[in-house]
């Protein structure tokens, strides 16, 4: 009997067996089975039927990895060849494969000029709708990327089977490494080759746009000895923002390259120009050893972190490449700062890691410094907290320490308990977090909420102390943008200072002004300048005009006036204010301070000259770079250039020192939008001010006035790229909230009505509605700046008369 | 329904493969043409590949609406008109047989690339580990299977059906013609013989 009867008759006993219950299966059996052997296989059988491997589960093809990888992966699909159509090119020949595609020589068959391209085919199995999106968000910023060492984006689409393809400007080449290594560069060599990576980099992001993937391949040297950075943004393309969800933006690092990666990509945090700052050592690094300074064992998720977040290349010196002369320990310093593992430890931009290395080539110290062993024994227990010591949360610990100390002076007979109390309770505030209890990390605010409930659970015996504490955790509420919660605490300390020291007393002026600042911000002018005036009132009684309390928080008053459009007034407060401060020693803050807040109202009354010389002084005295107001000037100036240098990297600045979002990064945003919008790049313009829109919204409550001026600018946006009818409700809405606020004669409620009056032009009705809404001053004004567009040239001359005054 | 499917396939229309093949091909079959299975397995195969590529591609960490794939490579293939439901119940099994393929093949290729094959490093991810592990499992599945089909052809094509294609124990008994009662029987006596044989082979 073959192999496959004997299985066939087996088979047939445990059929017939399985209908047996259990008692009769044996004698079944014993009688039917040719031998024991048999017996014993199809009892195996019957027990297995209880028992399945959980291999064969239905599910577990169709719902396993294996089909999904075979969706994802190229496997099996029919590769595109040499003298294939793909769009309007026709492939060559191919150059290569990588994780992400295949890429091709390419020739444009459409069109009249001859054109060559590398032709990147990519693999990923991305939804190439989604992607084709993302492509046409980005090529726009991608294409205006004109830098001599940058390939240029030429082209994207799909091809007939939907792979989405990439056309980028083809370059000849050998890879840097190699370049290096088959030339034979000296140090020196391989350092200028550097830099003009770096300062290919540096130009994009002041252009906002971050590589993401710098690393050998991507940089090519030409025939002449031209670097030329490949692949630029592409890795933005194929990974979606952190907005597009959880699990996708984990997926960022997965398309790129383990031993390249940094560690934020690593950990699917945020990635800044910083990301292409610690791939810039990477490769410097690697063009310095001719090793790889990341090594990444196994596959796993853990080891790819393991690797990137804890390991250390170690000094490049100490593996110099040996064909390289020894180097001094100062580029050792340089690449392993470029290399922290925290971000806001590196440089804090290419061009100043640029510097150091051009300082190093001229043979002068460099900047950065090499790790300290404190803060290389304290990193392991800092890395987790790292994240958390915002702006405001280092003033907190300083605040109750601070407390703590003076608390213990001034009572000496409570010492110890005093000591014993605050020590409690600075250790119950810095807890560390416990992940399995805390469903997220605590943030700077939660602490500060942490803060705010301790101090009035332990120190209620305490008023002094408490409405200290409670004046500094409102101050750095306010700082954090979060000014609901620093107008409330703000408010608890004033009570308990009004109580303690009386309402007369200049505890209760410095809780006040800060309650004022706090309101101001939060939008609320008319409360915020009952509180700062008050503030003011008892400061200037107590302590006399001339003393540096009242003079700040009448710049602040001055400040306030301002937001509130009141523009003549502020002028009046704050110009004898600066005469008073200007020729004095020690005032350099105020003096700061109040050039700065003129210059704004000077800007919005018309005044552009006198305000940019202030705004000159003010920077050039304080040695800051030209603030975000500046800017704006500049904008109205029509100085569109300088306004940019000023608000890119402002931007990416406050993107970084606030690694969320903040209220600032909005304002910043806000301006941008209009510059933008003079640029006439309008769809940036619209997208930089529904961002600022979304920050807003985020952190301001639904009646602050920046939603009215944001609107306001939205609404122009609106009507500049012919979208009548959304500008004209823009700009309704906008003049709405200017009313709802009391803020009319407000200058963006001015813009507001100066767009609706130019909708209704264009549409061929009176402009007289919208100038009815303004008060007259406004109306004189919106028909000044009309005016003001037509003497400029930047727009068609509209025929416009101004109403009457009608006092 | 038709509608849907133009719409799905949008600007990227797949290339025809001729459907009066298929049904020719489907009769033959059915008459015991053995070449013809074959045959018709190969496009079946390239089709469903296609097709499942789309599907998963269009989300991430879409799973695989396998009978929704069947279904669809079966009206991409033979169209709704003029077929008999024995056909496509038919042309179920001739589906499940190619996703066998699909799946096996795939894994083989996998395999061979770990061994050290020249395929290009894949990107990092978990798919890529889960689907390593399951690599070794589908070809010890698919050695056992062949084994199976040795002696019981029938309980064979049963796994596949359940298995490799997802089908339901109602669907598997329309796909083979066979009934309800015999599936579920084939099913469980299958399961314990491949268990046995997995057991032996580790």
């Amino acid at each position: 009997m073959s192999e496959a009867d004997r299985r066939a008759r087996v088979d047939a006993l445990f059929d017939r067996a399985l209908d047996l219950d259990e008692a009769a299966r044996e004698g079944f059996l014993r009688s039917a089975c040719d031998d024991a052997s048999m017996q014993a296989e199809i009892l195996e059988l019957l027990r297995l039927v209880a028992q399945p491997s959980s291999i064969l589960d239905p599910d577990r093809i169709v719902e396993g990895p294996l089909w999904r990888a075979i969706a994802a992966g190229s496997e099996g699909r029919a590769e595109p060849r040499e003298g294939e159509r793909v769009g309007p090119w026709r492939l060559v020949r191919e150059l290569g494969r990588g994780g992400m595609g295949t890429v091709f020589l390419a020739e444009r068959v459409e069109g009249r000029f001859q054109q060559r391209a590398a032709l990147k085919l990519l693999h990923l199995g991305a939804d190439s709708e989604e992607m084709l999106r993302r492509f046409e968000r980005e090529r726009q910023i991608l294409a205006s990327l004109g830098h001599a060492h940058i390939a240029r984006l030429l082209d994207g689409g799909c091809t007939a089977d939907g792979r989405p393809f990439l056309a980028m400007e083809y370059v000849e080449g050998r890879r840097i490494d190699r370049y290096c290594d088959e030339e034979r560069l000296d140090v020196d060599a391989r350092l200028a080759l550097f830099v003009c990576v770096a300062r290919a980099l540096e130009h994009a992001h002041r252009n906002l746009v971050i590589h993401r993937d710098v690393k050998p391949s991507n940089i090519v040297v030409t025939g002449e000895g031209e670097v030329k950075l490949l692949d630029f943004g592409i890795a933005k393309l194929l990974s979606p923002s952190a907005a597009d969800g959880d699990a996708l933006t984990r997926t960022v690092v997965r398309v790129l390259t383990p031993e390249y990666a940094s560690p934020e990509q690593v950990r699917g945090e945020p990635v800044t120009t910083a990301s292409d700052v610690y791939q810039l050592g990477l490769l410097l690094y690697e063009l310095l050893t001719g090793t790889r300074a990341q090594h990444v064992e196994g596959t796993s998720p853990q080891a790819l972190e393991r690797a990137v977040c804890e390991g250390s290349p170690g000094p490049p010196g100490t593996r110099r490449a040996p064909a390289l002369s020894p180097f001094r320990g100062d580029l050792d310093t340089i690449v392993l700062h470029a290399l922290r593992k925290e971000p806001a430890r590196r440089y804090a931009s290419v061009g100043d890691l640029i510097e150091d290395i051009e300082r190093y080539r001229r043979g002068m110290p460099i900047r950065a410094r090499a790790d300290t062993w404190v803060y290389r024994s304290g990193r392991f227990a800092a890395r987790h907290r790292a994240a958390l010591l915002g702006t405001g949360i280092a003033a907190a610990v300083v605040a109750v320490a601070l407390a703590s100390w003076t608390g213990q002076r001034s009572r000496a007979g409570r010492e110890a308990e005093r000591a014993e109390q605050m020590e409690r309770l600075l250790g119950e505030l810095f807890l560390l977090p416990n992940p399995r209890r805390d469903a997220t990390l605590p943030n700077a605010r939660d602490y500060i909420a942490r803060a705010v409930t301790l101090v009035q659970r332990d120190l209620g015996a305490h008023p002094v102390t408490r409405g200290r504490l409670l004046t500094d955790i409102g101050r750095n509420y306010a700082v954090l943008g979060a000014y609901p919660a620093a107008e409330e605490v703000l408010g608890q300390a004033l009570s308990i200072r009004e109580q303690h020291f009386g309402a007369e007393s200049t505890e209760v002026a410095d809780t006040l002004v800060w309650l004022g600042m706090a309101q101001h911000y939060r939008g609320r002018y008319p409360q915020a300048e009952a509180s700062l005036r008050r503030g003011l009132r008892i400061q200037q009684q107590l302590l006399g005009d001339d003393h540096f309390k009242p003079t700040s928080t009448a710049i602040e008053l001055g400040d306030l006036l301002h937001s509130r459009g009141q523009l003549a007034e502020a002028e009046a407060l704050l110009r004898p204010v600066l005469a008073r401060l200007q020729g004095r020693d020690g005032v350099a803050g105020l003096l700061f301070a109040c050039r700065s807040y003129l210059a704004n109202v000077l800007r919005d009354r018309g005044a552009l000259g006198a305000a940019e010389s202030l705004y000159v002084q003010a920077a050039a005295d304080a040695d800051v770079a030209p603030s975000v107001d500046h800017a704006r000037l500049l904008v109205l100036k029509g100085d569109l250039a300088g306004a940019e240098r000023v608000l890119v990297p402002e931007l990416l600045r406050l993107r970084r020192v606030y690694a969320g979002d903040h209220p600032l990064t909005a304002q910043c945003l806000r301006h941008l939008g209009h510059l933008r919008m003079e640029q006439g790049r309008l769809e940036e313009a619209e997208a930089s001010l529904a961002e600022a829109q979304a920050i807003f919204a985020q952190w301001l409550e639904a009646e602050h006035p920046m939603f009215a001026r944001t609107r306001a600018a939205q609404a122009e946006v609106a009507r500049r790229r012919g979208r009548t009818q959304d500008a004209s409700r823009l700009a309704h809405e906008a003049l709405d909230r200017f009313e709802r606020l009391g803020l009319s004669e407000h200058p963006a409620a001015l813009d507001a009505c100066h767009t609706l009056g130019r909708v209704l032009l264009d549409l061929g009705r009176p402009a007289a509605e919208p100038l009815g809404r303004c008060q007259t001053v406004t109306r004189l004004e919106a028909a000044r700046r009309q005016l003001l567009d037509y003497t400029r040239g930047r727009s068609v001359p509209v025929p416009f008369r101004a109403p009457a005054p009608n006092r | 329904m038709a509608a849907d499917a133009a719409r799905l396939t949008g600007a990227t229309p797949m290339p025809p493969d001729a459907p009066g093949e298929i049904t020719a091909l489907l009769l033959r079959h059915h008459g015991g043409d053995q070449e013809a299975f074959h045959r018709l397995v190969t496009i079946v195969y390239e089709r469903l590949r296609r097709i499942a590529r789309r599907q998963l591609g269009r989300r991430r960490g879409a799973t695989l609406d396998t009978i929704g794939l069947v279904h669809e490579a079966y009206m991409r293939l033979v169209g709704e008109t003029g077929v008999a439901w024995q056909d496509r119940a038919h042309f179920f099994a001739i589906a499940a047989r190619a996703m066998r393929r699909v799946v096996v093949d795939y894994a083989r290729r996998r395999m061979a690339g770990k061994r050290g094959g020249g395929e290009p490093p894949l990107p990092f991810d978990d798919t890529r580990m889960a689907a390593d592990r399951q690599t070794g499992e589908v070809l010890a599945v698919d050695e056992a299977l062949d084994a199976l089909a040795s002696f019981n052809e029938r309980m064979a094509r049963v796994v596949e059906c359940r298995f490799f294609a997802g089908l339901s124990d109602a669907e598997t008994a329309e796909a083979l013609g066979v009934s309800l009662r015999t599936v579920e029987r084939d099913w469980t006596r299958s399961r314990a013989w491949l268990t046995k044989e997995l057991g032996s082979t580790r």
